[in-house]
């Protein structure tokens, strides 16, 4: 182990690296900003959109309330503005600001820390971009027609349903940020990929940088718990726009469901924003102690427990609605046992700075200042997770004091961590040390400032959301101290803006490695190449730049390999492939190019919600073919670079296989994560269905007979068997038989549109409603999603026959119909258990 | 490669997330037979004369811990060491690595089953 010697492997080789940087540009010009896809590009926009949304919700809103609140019976602002100024504050922060800035972060760094050449879906990066750009902007056009939401950053029902909230302004909450949240959910998917299989050579899992770690384990849950909170607001929109009665329990419906469907999602997004934090502190701590984290294994393993640990405790955001006290002690139990994998991460790190040689430079202070705000506020959610405390702490200002230790102490104070570590790297200059201290100090002491007291004051029984108290309640001195506390957090925020300014100015080289650090993205130049990486390295430590000699040291074949991808190809993006758990490169495959598609269906996204809210039946469907369209563009084979004789050659000489037309491993997984998406979704329609169930013990309500069954599953066996059809034409392409798959996926649409439309004509056909009574809205809702579901899956058999008759597929080429093939197995166990639940479940229970 | 030939459940996926994966469907079928067990209109029933939802939850806890229990088994005799710090930060072997991180989740995973399941035998169901 040499960790003093920090010089910098050579990475470049002059004339490949223009060819190369050239090939992975984006296009010039502001049309070429909106076919933008490099990872760069879509990392920084993310990063700076999310810091401007702080600002806008994150910091104006909370000055005002505070200053509300700082004196009693205030009259500052009217309790409806105040009603929408904390509804902003908490939706803003938590739907726009911290998880896109850590996506941006995750798009930006991976490839650097990963040692690959671009994240593996980069159009798919730019369609997360614009979907939460366009989101975000939909959801503050609010202010602009004064239909401002005020039902708080969790929108219960039934205040947020069509009785008490009538115009529109909860629709822009629902439908504004549902477009985000499309956009969240396809980082995800492109973060789990780019981690899993597209690292450097020798990158095992053991071997891979705590940050990737925190990332996969985040980007897995962002898919588990959106899902939910997509198909909830699916559900609220439903109710207020189409009449429908999910939430409504005087028509056999349940406020409560929401809180269950919201807090499915609500509890893991904390989480969801408290690992990637955990992930910086881990890369931050052994490059300034000067040391391997101890028990870095370990903390893989918090991260895991804690992925699934946090999916077990969102009612304990609902300890006060009435549930029995056996239910209430499961998730009272699951909020406690969360500490034990929290708790390792911290005595990890703990004893990694005890065992290290600290140099207090401005990201360890940051790490130092998260550890003790994240402790704070961790003890007192061990309090909170406690039923009869919780009872009394419950919607006090306890409870925003609790949030906001771990929240600005356990996710914000990490975000300035990377962002001082990080930001030479990516613009290749330094930040001043000097403010950057100042920003620290100023930060720390203001958020003590202001959030302590609130600890005192929650105990003391002052609720939260209220726009003001009464004087002589001993709460006054407590909230004009919060009060003054604001300002030093705002003279903080704004050490760190002027820091921007001044060293941008200033612009001090940074050079390849300013800190010493060990992992790979200290061996690029700054800032880095366009492509990353000109040769990949081989990663034979956890601590490549402190242990190897070399970057370029392996075995033979991986060694012959990367000096190849060193050379060639200069024509197309090409990029490694490597197994999911060893590291072995398993492939190269053809990254896709910039293209105009991704902000097309971005666009057509928001149509949809757009058109939504304004009661456009007609635009959303306008929408929906705008982003069939732009998704089927997007995918549009294009022009081989190679011929197969090429492609072969290369493989003979080298082992492994080239795929122009698309990487099999990168393309299986990408539908893997798609069919799991809809797996969820679909999984969630039926605890939706079955908690309905519970609810109303006649089912269905008098008045509705039990359904069919002929009727119901004949269409269903119609599907099956066409799913079945297109799986025998993938065996038949597998051997090569291009005409049988032609056949067979002709019998597949065919049968397959006979099982839609005979599933169509019976739910058309109903002789019961959506509106009159939950039975009749979640029939309905699981009917035509499992419907929406096989229109889906014919459109991909439809343009699988088009590209089949075009002759593009081959024995060798034909990654497309393997996914497409995916997509109809999954299409036909939905409807089977869809359409079996609803057939079957009231004769069953 | 020698692991295709052993059997799925002792291969090291499967050893490192089965901690996590049987709490989690335990989790789930607990809290779906309390809700349904306390729904409206549901009626008490008893199993040897324990109220059914509060027998049912130590039941599958039990049945959770064993599971759980019998996998930090497989994972622990296939460990290539007796100290686990020194399997686990040998970054060289990461199938070791995985299969020590098993053991481990594995017993976190049994604390967390006795703490959302124990609470059933004292408290009333409904």
């Amino acid at each position: 182990m040499n960790e003093e010697r920090f010089d910098t492997p050579v990475v470049a080789h002059p004339g490949t690296d223009e060819e190369m940087d050239a090939l992975w540009a984006d296009p010039p010009g502001f049309i070429g900003k909106l076919k933008a896809v490099q990872n760069d590009a879509i990392g920084r926009r993310l990063i700076l959109t999310g810091f401007f949304f702080l600002l806008l919700g994150g910091s104006v809103d909370s000055l005002v309330m505070r200053l509300q609140l700082a004196v009693p019976e205030n009259d500052l602002v009217n309790p409806q503005l105040y009603n929408e100024l904390f509804t902003n504050h908490g939706s803003v922060t938590m739907f726009l600001v911290i998880l896109p800035i850590f996506e941006g972060f995750a798009i930006l760094m991976l490839p650097l820390i990963l040692g690959s050449r671009e994240m593996p879906f980069p159009r798919l990066g730019a369609f997360a971009y614009f979907t939460f750009l366009l989101g975000g902007l939909l959801y503050y056009s609010a202010t602009l027609f004064s239909f401002v939401p005020d039902a708080g950053w969790f929108a219960y029902t039934p205040l947020s349903g069509p009785e008490f909230a009538p115009d529109l302004a909860i629709d822009f909450w629902v439908l504004g940020l549902g477009v985000a949240e499309v956009g969240a959910i396809a980082a995800g998917i492109e973060i789990i990929i780019g981690v899993l299989k597209t690292r450097a050579p020798g990158m095992t899992l053991s071997r891979m940088p705590l940050f990737a770690w925190a990332l996969l384990v985040t980007a897995f849950m962002i898919l588990f718990a959106f899902t939910p909170l997509i198909v909830g607001s699916a559900l609220l929109e439903l109710d207020r726009g189409f009449g429908t009665q999910f939430f409504n329990p005087d028509a056999g419906g349940s406020s409560l469901l929401w809180q269950h469907l919201f807090w499915i999602f609500g509890h893991p997004e904390v989480y969801i924003q408290f690992l990637p934090a955990t992930g910086i502190v881990s890369m931050i701590i052994p490059t300034f102690l000067r040391k391997r984290m101890v028990g870095h294994t370990w903390i893989i393993g918090s991260m895991v427990a804690i992925g699934f640990l946090s999916f077990g405790l969102w009612a304990h955001h609902m300890f006060t609605v009435g549930l029995s006290p056996v239910v209430g002690s499961f998730f009272a139990g699951a909020s406690m046992v969360i500490a034990i994998p929290a708790g390792v991460q911290i005595f990890a790190w703990l004893a990694t700075i005890w065992a290290g040689r600290p140099v207090w430079k401005t990201p360890f202070l940051f790490v130092v200042g998260f550890l003790a705000l994240f402790v704070l506020g961790g003890i007192t959610g061990v309090m909170v997770a406690s039923v009869p405390f919780d009872l009394q702490a419950h919607d006090s200002y306890f409870v925003v004091a609790h949030l906001h230790y771990v929240l600005i102490g356990g996710v914000g104070f990490p975000i300035f961590a990377g962002v001082y570590y990080w930001l030479p790297k990516v613009v290749g200059y330094t930040l001043n040390e000097t403010l950057g201290k100042w920003n620290f100090w100023l930060l720390f002491i203001g958020v003590n400032v202001t959030f302590f007291p609130m600890h005192m004051v929650g105990l003391m029984g002052m609720p939260r959301r209220v726009y003001t108290y009464p004087e002589g309640l001993g709460w006054d001195t407590y909230n004009l101290i919060s009060t003054f506390g604001v300002f030093i957090i705002i003279a903080g925020v704004g050490t760190f803006v002027a820091n921007l300014i001044y060293s941008h100015v200033k612009k001090v080289p940074a050079g390849h490695n300013p800190w010493g650090g060990a992992t790979l993205e200290w061996a690029t130049p700054s800032p880095p190449l366009q492509h990353t990486w000109t040769v990949p390295p081989i990663v034979r430590s956890r601590y490549p730049l402190w242990d190897q000699d070399d970057l370029y040291s392996g075995g033979p074949r991986d060694e012959k390999l990367v000096r190849a991808l060193g050379q060639w190809p200069l024509k197309w993006r090409a990029a490694l492939v490597t197994g999911t758990a060893d590291g072995r490169p398993e492939e190269i495959f053809r990254v896709a190019n910039p293209s105009i598609w991704p902000f097309v269906a971005a666009l057509g996204t928001v149509m949809i919600f757009a058109a939504e809210l304004l009661k456009l039946r007609i635009g959303a469907l306008a929408g929906m073919a705008v982003v069939i369209f732009g998704a089927v563009m997007w995918n549009w084979p294009e022009k081989a670079a190679i011929t197969e004789e090429e492609e072969q050659e290369f493989e003979k000489a080298h082992g492994i296989p080239v795929r122009v037309g698309g990487s099999l491993a990168v393309a299986r997984w990408g539908m893997g994560l798609i069919v799991l998406f809809v797996s969820v979704a679909f999984t969630s329609f039926l605890l939706a269905y079955f908690y309905l169930r519970l609810e109303n013990p006649v089912w269905p309500p008098p008045g509705i007979p039990e359904p069919p069954v002929l009727a119901t599953m004949s269409g269903v066996l119609l599907f099956t068997v066409a799913a079945g059809a297109f799986d025998r034409g993938l065996r038949s392409i597998r051997r090569g038989e291009s005409g049988g798959l032609a056949k067979w996926t002709s019998v597949a649409l065919l049968f397959g549109l006979g099982g839609v439309l005979a599933q169509v004509l019976y739910m058309v056909g109903l002789d019961f409603d959506s509106q009159t009574h939950a039975y009749g809205s979640i029939f309905h809702a699981i009917g035509w999603f499992s419907v929406a579901v096989g229109v889906g899956a014919l459109i991909m058999g439809g343009l699988a026959l088009y590209w089949t008759r075009r002759g593009e597929y081959t024995e060798r080429r034909h990654v497309p119909i393997d996914n497409i093939s995916l997509f109809w197995a999954c299409a036909g166990i939905i409807w089977v258990i869809g359409f079996g639940v609803l057939t079957f479940a009231p004769y069953l229970t | 490669m020698s692991e295709d030939r052993t059997p799925l459940y002792t291969r090291w996926p499967v050893v490192f997330l089965a901690g996590p994966v049987v709490w989690y469907l335990f989790f789930w079928i607990a809290y779906l037979i309390a809700e349904a067990g306390c729904a409206p209109g549901v009626e008490p029933f008893e199993i040897f004369g324990w109220s059914g939802v509060s027998f049912l939850t130590v039941a599958l806890t039990a049945a959770a811990v064993g599971l759980i229990a019998w996998f930090f088994v497989v994972a622990y005799r296939q460990t290539k060491s007796t100290s686990l710090m020194d399997v686990s930060e040998d970054p060289d072997d990461f199938r070791s690595t995985f299969l020590a991180l098993g053991t481990g989740l594995a017993v976190l995973f049994i604390a967390a089953s006795l703490f959302v399941g124990l609470p059933a035998l004292v408290l009333a169901p409904c």
